[in-house]
């Protein structure tokens, strides 16, 4: 058969002599069936593992990001919170000082007011007393000086 | 242009010849032959890198973990797009078919090799047990309703018989342009590269221009390779999905 291949190969398709047709299914076959058993039995179940194992570790590092960020949502949540109570406590703070400095700054001014007032009354009086002890002295020298008028003009 | 002219002969059909290996003479169905060596190295190619190159199963993958990964990953989802959740079922021998003609196309490039893929013994089998297994796996899917592959339901009434002959034909040349794509395919490719070889054997040192159209070739027949082993699985693909839904 060799040689009949031979002489045929110089001319045709060494494709189309058929007469290793046999031999070609037969070890075909068998390396397809070798094949399909060694994929089957040694890669996919290996690989289907890989693949799964894959996939399982980036779902739970997804899973575990998650939790993560649920966290700092809440953290930020938490923070802002404080903020705002803080905030609400500062404004207490400051209406509460402002009203205090009020207060102050009133009664400072009514107790300066009350002084003021003794003081006017004070100098009132003083004024009064002054006029009264000057009125008292003119009318001393009134009395003093008209005896003196009336002998000029009796004279 | 025969042997009387021995200086100009080119003979580019002579690396397809199917030769025993370790006898002499008689070829007979259990012989070893190139073809069979081929073969072989195609087995051993896929079991170094998709039992050895997974062998680690990392998270993060190695180099050949990552080539055996995409190349699975990628047809499984061929399977999957094309077929269906019913196809992954034979994903396992669809794989099997397209990493064999792969490796059998891609180590088929070395020189020196055999490339039994393109042999229309080998590519005829293969397309063979898909058609007949898809025929036999659509009549038990669907009985009697697997001809409505064939009656165009969409298609105006009197059109159907038409499509009906149309659609029978094309149904039975499948196994015949399935295989001879593929094996012609891998023929031509190598017989071209063949004849510029041995334009370049006959001009010596000088063979620039023959050995520049070799490398384009030789480019050209590295994407041929993958296309053809990529087009034979995708088309069993669909075969597979014609069977599973045949109303489509």
């Amino acid at each position: 058969m060799a040689s009949s291949s031979e002489n045929s190969s110089s001319v045709g398709m060494p494709q189309l002599d058929f007469s290793n047709f046999d031999n070609q299914i037969f070890w075909l076959v068998i390396f397809l069936i070798s094949s399909f058993l060694v994929i089957r039995i040694l890669v996919m179940p290996r690989m289907e593992e890989t693949l799964t194992n894959r996939r399982k570790i980036i779902e739970e590092d997804i899973q575990e990001a998650e939790e993560f960020k649920d966290r700092a949502i809440e953290i930020e949540k938490n923070l802002n919170s404080e903020i705002d109570n803080a905030k609400i406590t500062a404004n207490e703070i400051l209406r509460n000082c402002k009203e205090e400095i009020k207060k102050n700054t009133q009664d400072a001014i009514s107790e300066i007011d009350i002084k003021i007032e003794e003081l006017v009354k004070k100098s009132e009086k003083n004024v009064e007393n002054i006029k009264f002890e000057a009125k008292k002295e003119v009318e001393i020298l009134s009395k003093k000086l008209a005896p003196e008028i009336v002998k000029v003009f009796v004279r | 242009m025969a042997s009387e002219t021995s200086a100009f002969e080119i003979r580019p059909m002579d690396q397809f010849i199917i030769s025993p290996l370790f006898s002499e003479g008689e070829l007979n169905w259990y012989t070893f032959t190139n073809q069979s060596l081929w073969m072989l190295i195609a087995l051993i190619g896929i079991i170094l890198l998709f039992v050895f190159g997974i062998r680690k199963g990392e998270v993060v993958p190695g180099r050949m973990q990552s080539v055996a990964e995409v190349i699975y990953v990628f047809v499984h989802k061929m399977v999957s797009d094309i077929a269906g959740q019913e196809g992954l079922k034979y994903f396992p021998y669809i794989f099997t078919l397209f990493l064999l003609i792969l490796f059998g196309n891609v180590l088929g490039l070395l020189p020196y090799s055999f490339t039994f893929t393109s042999h229309i013994a080998v590519t005829g089998v293969l397309a063979l047990i898909v058609f007949i297994f898809v025929t036999i796996l659509g009549f038990v899917k669907n009985g009697f309703k697997f001809f409505g592959l064939f009656w165009i339901s969409s298609a105006p009434l009197p059109l159907r018989p038409i499509l009906l002959i149309i659609e029978v034909i094309s149904y039975f040349v499948r196994p015949i342009s399935h295989s001879i794509r593929l094996a012609g395919n891998m023929m031509a490719g190598h017989a071209v590269i063949k004849v510029f070889a041995g334009f370049a054997g006959i001009m010596g040192l000088g063979a620039v221009a023959p050995i520049l159209a070799i490398v384009a070739v030789y480019g050209l027949e590295m994407l041929v390779v993958v296309i053809q082993a990529y087009v034979f699985t995708i088309l069993t693909c669909v075969y597979l999905n014609d069977a599973l839904h045949p109303s489509h």
